[in-house]
């Protein structure tokens, strides 16, 4: 039987990828001399509470191909691995997998850049799995997988563009905008590359900016809603979406340790497989 | 040609109005303007503290002056181009825009003619009023339009039957004033105030400066106009603020550049101007540069290739699309750009720029931290065209949205596109919590079109609510203001007023449906202390606990408190 492979970016929750028979390779987060195994050593909880009194920010690095040939010497000889990652632009994470996955040629191990990160990531991994369980064979997981990379998208709303910019995924510049007025940065991930959106001001105005991209792309397949320290902001958003959309069956999620690095605390998501591309 | 006879019985006729005469008799315009310049501001009832109509008409008129330069030029074509072209830069508010249109069409009327007799002049007269009238897309009666129309109507019929410039001119400020009486007749607003309209009275004086060139009378510098205008009474909102703003326009506004014209430049002007509206072609033998509105681009295109190659070229569909056709794009240049700036990879620096009219240097600062180039201006000083031009010039962008932020600047605003080589759009923001709103939503990365669109539809999601002190007593909306009262006007209409800021600002929420919004915005001014509008946001957070208040230092004038709900 096929088995899926993630890093720990996916933030797909720990029993999801249980019943699915999901493997997680973690990255690694670092305040300073201390490094913590992603979601191992270090969960949200304590991620964010550390996170708070940092006076310096955390850093975040890829999983060595050491780690990922561990992971994917425990799945048994015979089955074929699909290998579900953080898009390349953004970590080098995907770049381990294949050199692990060169340095074990009797493995039938096939690298699937997802283009996008946390549950964007995570949502393609259900996919696989679940297709899978589904009784598809090898080649159809792959062809179904890359056929839903072009569609999946995450958009998000931050409560301050401070950790992105300190991140280093936006440049300063961009990072300068709209402090004065207090407003919601929102960025775009799509394969692979973030962009900026026009800032929202309030909740709603932000629900109703992920509204029209889901309705410009003809609808959503599955939609999850993520969150980091903030479930509240959380639920409005999904039931703007389930009220605007009118859909149910949104999946919910937090965003790890590595994403909440970069997106801060009060970061809230839309992860979702777009029924059309572009 | 003739110059200004001396007064009185004896002087003789003068028949040919040139250059000299035209650019004397404009100077007395501008000396009798400026000693009626506050009649035609008391004439701007609307009691808040804004651009006024007289100072808009001088400062316009002031600026077509001054492009004449010291020396005298006998040839009325071209100092009527000339002056033109200064009313065109200097343009503020409504009343200055609509003036400056004025002087355009006198100077299409006036053609290639070196100087006029008294048919030529009425002519050109009508000319002035038809190009003023395509100024406005929807142009109201008992307003300055109706002014200029009547004054070329009397002057069309006077040139059947006298060859005196004087007597034509005599004839037209008679017609002027008859239709300033007018006026309150035509337009409610004005009959309820017991006012007539201050840009139609404006433009009467303008006239009466004029004839007293003409007839070699000295003008006093601080005499009244022949007819002083009615009081104000109660409920008065001026004409120049009934007038409805252009939002689009209409057809297509086609620019290109025609290098080395195969024809003379006069010919090409001559005939391109008839194949359709608000012509703007400029330029000399060397470079033409044309700016036409058309309902066929197609054919005003295939006629203008007849001259040679045409460059930058740009057909703008005035209501909907606007299309580069730039030679130089490459054949798949349609491929429209993505929703926003690549931060990986591509700089997110913007294309499209933007400039944004502001007062107060909080509101400046939020602006230019918003990318936004602010040309300093706004609710009492409006700024010119050039003001607008200079900032537009100075944008690093090729494509610039204006973001008036009142809408008496917006009419000057929309002339800027004609002026400058870069495309342009107005997001019509009559607030400056729309301004922002509409800043909001630029995109960095996509086009013209998208951007202006997207904004424009950003400015139907704020609310604003001014705070500000009467600057006359009247009565509107039912309402009792006594010089001095706060007033309250919620999206520009005057709901509130009483003795306290805090009391006109809490009649005005309640006003609205608090419960729609999330975020409320209380920009200070430049009078309130901190602590008074800490206790505001204090007051407002008890009375709507549901709602998220922000306070930002606005540092406007004469405005105490701004506010923004979206």
């Amino acid at each position: 039987m096929t088995r899926i492979v993630v890093d720990s970016t996916c933030d797909l929750p720990e029993s999801r990828m249980r019943e699915l028979g999901i493997e997680m390779v973690p990255l690694q987060v670092h305040f300073g001399d201390e490094a913590f195994r992603d979601k191992i050593d270090l969960d949200e909880d304590a991620f964010f509470k550390r996170l708070e009194k940092a006076t310096q920010l955390p850093t975040t690095s890829q999983p060595s191909p050491g780690d990922f040939e561990e992971v994917y010497g425990r799945i048994p000889e015979g089955e074929p691995i699909v290998s579900i990652h953080i898009a390349h632009q953004l970590s080098g994470t995907i770049q381990s997998a294949k050199l692990a996955a060169d340095a074990m040629p009797g493995r039938e191990i096939h690298i699937i850049d997802s283009g996008n990160t946390t549950w964007a990531a995570g949502l393609l991994a259900l996919e696989a799995a679940e297709a899978v369980q589904a009784g598809k064979d090898l080649n159809e997981v792959i062809t179904h997988v890359e056929g839903l990379v072009p569609r999946v998208r995450l958009l998000a709303v931050l409560d301050t563009l401070k950790y992105v910019v300190m991140g280093g995924r936006v440049s300063r510049v961009q990072g300068a905008i709209g402090g004065l007025l207090r407003v919601k940065p929102m960025l775009l991930l799509v394969d692979g590359v973030i962009e900026r959106m026009p800032p929202a001001r309030t909740w709603g105005q932000a629900g109703q900016k992920i509204v029209q991209d889901i309705e410009a792309h003809g609808g959503a397949d599955r939609i999850a809603v993520i969150h980091a320290k903030a479930p509240e902001a959380g639920q409005t958003m999904k039931k703007t979406l389930e009220d605007s959309l009118g859909v149910d069956g949104i999946l919910e999620g937090t965003i790890g340790p590595v994403i909440g690095t970069h997106s801060g605390p009060g970061a809230v998501g839309v992860a979702y497989i777009a029924k059309q591309a572009g | 040609m003739s110059s200004p006879a001396p007064a009185g019985d004896t002087r003789t006729a003068i028949t040919r109005c040139d250059g000299v005469l035209f650019r004397r008799s404009l100077m007395g315009s501008l000396i009798w303007l400026t000693a009626n310049r506050d009649k035609v501001n008391q004439l701007n009832v609307f009691p808040v503290p804004d651009g006024d109509t007289g100072t808009n008409m001088l400062l316009t008129l002031e600026s077509a002056i001054e492009e004449m330069g010291p020396d005298e030029n006998s040839d009325l074509s071209q100092v009527a181009a000339t002056v033109a072209h200064g009313a065109l830069m200097g343009a503020r508010g409504n009343s200055g825009v609509i003036l400056s249109q004025v002087l355009r069409g006198f100077s299409q009327g006036v053609g290639s003619h070196a100087s006029v007799d008294c048919k030529q002049l009425a002519h050109a007269f009508e000319e002035a009023t038809a190009v003023a009238y395509k100024g406005v897309t929807k142009p109201t009666e008992g307003t300055i339009l109706t002014v200029a129309r009547k004054v070329s109507e009397a002057a069309v019929v006077k040139a059947q039957d006298t060859e005196d410039i004087a007597d034509l001119i005599q004839s037209v400020v008679s017609a002027a004033q008859r239709a300033v009486d007018d006026t309150p007749s035509q337009l409610a607003v004005l009959r309820e105030a017991g006012v007539v309209d201050a840009g139609g009275y404006g433009l009467m004086v303008i006239l009466e400066g004029f004839l007293k060139t003409v007839k070699g009378q000295e003008i006093p510098t601080t005499s009244r106009a022949s007819r002083a205008p009615a009081a104000p009474k109660e409920t008065a909102k001026v004409g120049a603020h009934a007038l409805e703003t252009p939002e689009e326009g209409w057809g297509f506004c086609t620019e290109f550049l025609i290098e080395r014209p195969a024809k003379a430049f006069d010919v090409v002007r001559a005939e391109l101007t008839p194949m359709g509206n608000s012509a703007v072609i400029v330029g000399d033998d060397q470079l033409v540069r044309v700016h036409i509105h058309t309902l066929d681009p197609g054919g005003l295109i295939a006629h203008a290739t007849s001259y040679g190659p045409l460059q930058k070229l740009k057909v703008e569909d005035m209501t909907r699309q606007h299309h580069d056709i730039l030679a130089q794009e490459p054949p798949d240049a349609d491929q429209v750009p993505g929703p926003a700036a690549a931060i990986n990879g591509h700089s997110a620096t913007g294309q499209v720029g933007v400039v944004a009219v502001a007062a107060g240097e909080g509101f400046r600062r939020i602006f230019e931290e918003l990318g936004a180039g602010v040309v300093e201006g706004g609710q009492t000083m409006n700024p010119s065209t050039e003001d607008l031009l200079e900032a537009v010039t100075a944008s690093s962008a090729d494509e610039v949205i204006i973001l008036p932020n009142n809408k008496n600047v917006i009419m000057t605003a929309q002339q800027v596109s004609s002026l400058s080589d870069k495309a342009i759009k107005v997001v019509a923001s009559r607030t400056v919590p729309e301004g922002i709103s509409a800043l909001l939503n630029l995109d960095p990365a996509a086009g013209l079109e998208q951007n202006s669109a997207a904004m424009a539809s950003a400015l139907k999601g704020v609310q604003t609510i001014e705070v500000t002190h009467a600057v006359r007593s009247t009565s509107v909306n039912g309402l009792k203001i006594r010089n001095g009262d706060m007033i309250a006007l919620v999206n520009g209409k005057i709901t509130r007023a009483g003795k306290d800021a805090r009391e006109v600002m809490d009649g005005a929420l309640e006003g609205l449906k608090i419960d729609a919004f999330e975020l409320l915005t209380i920009y200070a001014g430049a009078e309130v202390p901190d602590t008074e509008a800490e206790e505001v946001v204090g007051h407002v957070r008890e009375q709507f606990p549901k709602l998220e208040v922000q306070l930002q230092r606005g540092e406007q004038e004469h405005y105490p408190y701004i506010l923004s709900l979206e």
